[in-house]
């Protein structure tokens, strides 16, 4: 009964609330109406069952008592038409505790793809369409980081499943608290297989805290955020805390360095750069490729907003290049400092050799621009539709805040650019620029943070659109064109959607184009354009 | 709140009493010795193994052994070696207790996800893989901790003076309480538990999963609170207070039947809510904290029975607790106050012995206020109200003090563009609330202090009990001088942290009498040892505590344990 209500009312909603409250035709909205009581943590879009159209996935959360709110894996399928998956969930699966993260890859020799679960002792596909026990089949046992689930959702570790190693199956990079693992598939006739294992283990200990939780005053050190503590009460008082567990690592990048065709592991701490480079039959190294970092991550870097690292071919040349985007710390200006290292295409100071190949000896670098003001949400997508990836970036300039002080109002003003690369050289001044504004109310109350995002061509030029949500109410799709070397973005918006101003957007990149999936008390819509 | 409250208060304050004077005497440390063990050492303790009165040092390695430095036979030291051939089969899941046996014997108790085992001192004084006295499987502990440790995994919870075990998971906690007898098939001489109430745990969590960049950072920490246990109903029994979102759960202990596993009562402070609109606030500003109702819970009637008091917005409800436990259907009193409530506190303001009304309206400035003022200074405003208790019964209508202050704070942008200067300060403050410890050191049964500059790489001992003062009566008397007597009201970071430091020293005087130490000596060279770690024992017997510093070593990461005593250079003298 409670089913056959959802179905009405995602109908009713499908076919007048949505439409209504987007402007234009050009998006196609699919809503879906939860329960009174249920709340979506998480939406993810893959195609499972391989028929060239996604299905969603969804995490709910009961809302209620905390410590009896039950989490539920629901898959939506995808189906052709204007409604892009069922109102009903195909599956669902009641969340255990110790289930912390998702992802999904072709890991099984079912058909199709497979939702795949992990936890703190290893991971394991989901087949939905098996009884029992063979519901679930370990892929490999591992030390996954995060052993403690979210309250509400999972932990999105899509990104740790790839074809590491070129032979076209799935792989799994699995982070533990001291390294990565990786696990390669082999598919045989008798099955799936996940016997080849690397381990990666992180050169430096990170473990630091053995040690006792003491002392009255406390600061503690999380990425970039310092929390500073203060014990009161007698001096023999116990501390309130039981346990404390710290385990973090970098990020594990995957991308070329050595440009053979196969992907190898970047990891960037404080001082050096790691680089373990895949041999042949997808194996890697004890121990990794070192090379001094040209910006030490102290922690006053760590306090640096504009701060970032990326890992990426800009040039195209097959070979993994890198870019930093720093505070200019020597600087009396507020102003950020874009560092470009590309392999091989150093010349005089900035030479490489084999000892150093990305940064050179002396750590200088192929391309160095300046940008006024504070910098943030960087990106290299490609903007303008040539191959090569453009940087997009924010930026928060003190004239802009003088401006927004002078005439008072409550709204923040950054400006967005985006400078073009050609051959690995990023435009010396951005091509394109403009003033993104951003009400602090929508920030305060929205979860998600998607501000303006370029999302794939929509309009048949080659050149990516633009998403801006410039109010906590309202989403809008801009096109933006080229004519000549320039890119002008047409004021009029091709579509525009009203949301709850707590809202939470997620821009997915599908090989079918962006998708928005808008998350909202019990409602999630999904919204394409046409490609 | 506590601690926010405190930031705010030390904020202002402006007394202090100077510097802690340093030894004139001829007292000092004398170094005893130095042991580097040759495992990688994960976590330790010094503690009388077998019951003779001299402590052993037991350390647990990375790797899972289990070690003893046992006293040389005729002399004052340690053994260079340790024995023992214990190794725990899991060591990055292992919590591991010590409970001392009706033999004096320390047990050791070792839990994973295999469940609990219990080792005893083999002949050699040490714990000897082979020496299982017991095992219970169906307890399990779960948690990869990363290293062996020891965690307060036994505890007496319901006050019988048993020991009882205590399991906490990523989302409760399990309580095993402690039986009368072994099962039969278990060995006797180690205890064995009931599966009791699992409760609720408010775990800390923080987690980041990105990876679009090569500088994201990959996070998974927690932290597991200790067990609330307090007595709630004047009982003498240990009650246990849970919290699970806005649900406060007491289970209260029965005579006969300990720990029940459903909650005696159940207090939901969704339901709280005061529905008048919420307070103006100055234009650019928001205030501090959520809209949830806050609950603090003191004795307002000195009969030794928690009361209750519990704040939404304006309003604020009392409810007295009883022999019968906390109730919440009938509040003593409902109170209107005169502005809205961020934090909430029950201190002494004034003579009588009832805790009276502090409020607190906390106003800070919007993201958008303080993104449009990252060139220039920022304030954060602050009103005090208090209302005085009636007899302990409940509040005056109108506030008796009141007290409005702002403090400064540096532009965003001077922030950011050399943050390591003001954490630097910060830190300078926080090396002044040095570490503290009690142990006899000159064997006259009564109690030293010690204060452990641990990063000036100092150490200062002060003879019997130097101790002034009461702590909580010191902070209540901060509070009234801050918010009700200062003459100040508007401060700047600067004038924040000097005044942080003037705490500190006040607090050092307070836990010194205010005199010169009596004996004083230096750490090793803080820039190459991190002295992580304080542990007092009598090492050689003789009725005098020993100070074991642990250090980390800086450039290796290894650690040592070096023993000192005090001595003097005449003994006679005192």
């Amino acid at each position: 009964m409670k089913s056959a209500l959802a179905i009405v009312l995602g109908m009713l909603v499908l076919s007048d609330g949505a439409r209504s409250a987007q402007e234009g035709i050009f998006g196609r909205v699919t809503t879906l109406q939860l329960g009174e009581t249920d709340r979506p943590s998480d939406a993810f879009l893959y195609d499972l069952d391989r028929d060239s159209r996604d299905e969603l996935v969804l995490v709910t959360t009961e809302d209620g008592v905390q410590s009896r709110r039950r989490r539920e894996l629901r898959i939506h399928a995808g189906r052709p038409g204007e409604v892009a998956f069922t109102q009903e969930p195909q599956h669902r699966l009641s969340l255990t505790e110790d289930v912390t993260a998702i992802g999904f890859g072709d890991v099984h020799a079912d058909p199709g793809a497979e939702v795949i679960l992990f936890n703190a002792r290893g991971a394991f596909a989901w087949r939905p369409g098996a009884e029992g026990a063979a519901r679930f089949v370990r892929l490999c046992e591992a030390r996954f980081l995060w052993q403690l689930p979210d309250r509400f959702g999972l932990i999105d570790w899509s990104a740790g499943v790839r074809d590491i190693d070129g032979d076209g199956d799935d792989d799994l990079l699995i982070p533990e608290p001291n390294g990565y693992r990786i696990v390669l598939q082999d598919r045989t006739e008798e099955g799936v297989r996940f016997d080849r294992q690397s381990f990666l283990r992180m050169p430096i200990d990170i473990d630091t805290d053995v040690g006792r939780i003491g002392g009255r005053l406390q600061g503690q050190e999380r990425g970039r955020r310092m929390q500073l503590s203060l014990r009161l009460g007698p001096e023999e008082s116990e501390n309130s805390a039981w346990l404390q567990v710290l385990e973090g690592l970098p990020a594990p990048q995957l991308v070329d360095f050595d440009g053979d065709g196969d992907l190898d592991v970047w990891s960037l701490t404080s001082r050096v750069l790691s680089l373990w480079l895949q041999e042949k039959g997808g194996r890697f190294p004890e121990h990794p490729f070192q090379g001094v970092s040209p910006v030490t991550i102290d922690r006053r870097r760590r306090f640096d907003p504009s701060f970032s690292s990326h890992a990426l071919d800009l040039d195209q040349d097959g070979r993994g290049d890198c870019v930093f985007l720093a505070g200019d710390q020597r600087s009396e200006e507020l102003r950020t400092q874009i560092l470009v290292f590309l392999q091989g295409k150093g010349r005089g100071a900035s030479a490489q050799s084999d000892a150093s190949p990305l940064f050179g000896a002396r750590g200088i670098p192929q391309q160095l621009l300046v940008l006024a003001g504070i910098a943030g949400s960087p990106r290299f997508v490609d903007v303008d539709g040539d191959g090569a990836l453009d940087l997009v970036v924010t930026a928060v300039e003190p004239d802009l805040l003088d401006q927004m002080r002078s005439r008072g109002e409550g709204r923040i003003e950054a400006e967005m650019y985006v400078y073009r690369s050609q051959k690995g050289q990023l435009s010396k001044r951005p091509d394109w620029t403009r003033t993104i504004r951003v009400p602090e109310q929508g920030l305060r109350r929205a979860r998600g943070s998607l501000t303006a995002r370029f999302v794939a061509d929509c309009t048949g030029d080659g050149v990516r659109e633009l998403l801006l949500r410039e109010s906590a109410e309202k989403v809008e799709l801009f096109m933006l064109r080229r004519r000549g070397g320039e890119l002008t973005l047409i004021d009029r918006p091709l579509w525009t959607m009203r949301v709850d101003e707590e809202a939470r957007l997620e821009l997915v990149e599908r090989p079918g184009g962006s998708r928005l999936l808008i998350l909202e008390t019990n409602l999630v819509h999904h919204v394409r354009w046409p490609r | 709140m506590t601690h926010l409250v405190a930031i705010i208060l030390w904020s202002i304050l402006g007394t202090g009493s100077g510097r802690v004077p340093t030894a004139v005497s001829d007292e000092s440390w004398t170094e005893l010795q130095v042991i580097e063990p040759e495992l990688s050492v994960s976590d330790w303790k010094l503690v009388d193994l077998d019951g003779d009165g001299p402590t052993e040092l037991l350390v647990l390695g990375m790797r899972g052994e289990v070690r003893v430095w046992r006293r040389r036979p005729e002399a004052d030291l340690l053994a260079d070696e340790p024995i023992g051939t214990l190794v725990l089969s899991d060591p990055e899941h292992s919590a591991v207790g010590l409970w001392k046996a009706p033999d004096g014997k320390q047990r050791l108790g070792v839990i994973d996800p295999s469940g609990l085992r219990w080792f005893g001192l083999g002949e050699s004084g040490a714990y000897e893989a082979e020496a299982v006295l017991g095992r219970q499987r169906r307890a399990r502990f779960g948690l990869r901790i990363g290293r062996p440790r020891f965690l307060d995994i036994l505890q007496d919870v319901d006050g019988d003076g048993a020991i009882d075990l205590v399991l906490p998971s990523g989302r409760s906690c399990e309580l095993w309480l402690s039986e009368d007898r072994a099962p039969s098939g278990e060995v006797p001489g180690v205890p064995t538990f009931r599966r009791g109430p699992e409760v609720v745990l408010r775990i800390g969590r923080e987690s980041s999963a990105r990876t679009e960049r090569l500088s994201d950072f990959l996070q998974a920490s927690f932290v597991i609170p200790r067990l609330d246990l307090q007595d709630v109903n004047g009982d003498g029994r240990s009650d246990l207070l849970v919290q699970d979102g806005e649900l406060r759960q007491f289970h209260l202990q029965g005579e006969s039947d300990g720990l029940p596993a459903e909650p005696t009562v159940v207090l939901d402070l969704s339901i709280f809510r005061d529905t008048t609109p919420p307070a103006t606030v100055r234009p650019g500003r928001t205030l501090a904290g959520s809209d949830s109702a806050r609950l603090e819970i003191a004795d307002l009637d000195g009969d030794e029975i928690p009361d209750y008091v519990i704040a939404h917005r304006r309003k604020v409800w009392v409810f007295h607790g009883s022999a019968v436990g906390p109730q919440f259907q009938k509040p003593t009193s409902i109170l209107k106050v005169s502005d809205d409530v961020t934090a909430l506190l029950l201190p002494h303001l004034d003579d009588d012995p009832w805790p009276d009304l502090f409020l607190l309206k906390v106003q800070v400035p919007t993201l958008a206020t303080l993104i449009l003022g990252l060139l220039t200074e920022w304030e954060v405003d602050i009103t005090a109200l208090g209302y005085a208790s009636e007899e302990g019964k409940t509040f005056a209508k109108r506030p008796g003090w009141r007290g409005e202050l702002s403090v400064t704070l540096p532009s965003i942008v001077t922030i950011l563009k050399d943050p390591e200067s003001i954490i630097q300060r910060f830190e300078q403050v926080g090396q002044r609330f040095q570490e503290t410890r009690r142990g006899d050191f000159d064997g006259d049964r009564s109690s030293d202090r010690l204060l452990i500059a641990a990063e000036a790489g100092r150490l200062d001992l002060w003879r019997g009990a130097a101790e002034s003062g009461d702590p909580a009566e010191a902070f209540e008397s901060l509070l009234r001088r801050v918010f009700f007597e200062g003459e100040k009201s508007s401060w700047s970071l600067d004038e924040v942290l000097g005044l942080l430091e003037q705490l500190a020293d006040e607090r050092s005087a307070r836990l010194t009498g205010g005199r010169p130490a009596d004996a004083s000596g230096n750490l090793r060279d803080p820039e190459a040892f991190a002295a992580i770690d304080f542990e007092i024992g009598d090492i050689d017997g003789d009725r005098r505590d020993e100070l074991m510093v642990v250090y980390r070593e800086r450039a290796r990461g290894a650690i040592l344990f070096e023993l000192l005593r005090w001595e003097r250079s005449n003994p006679g003298d005192r």
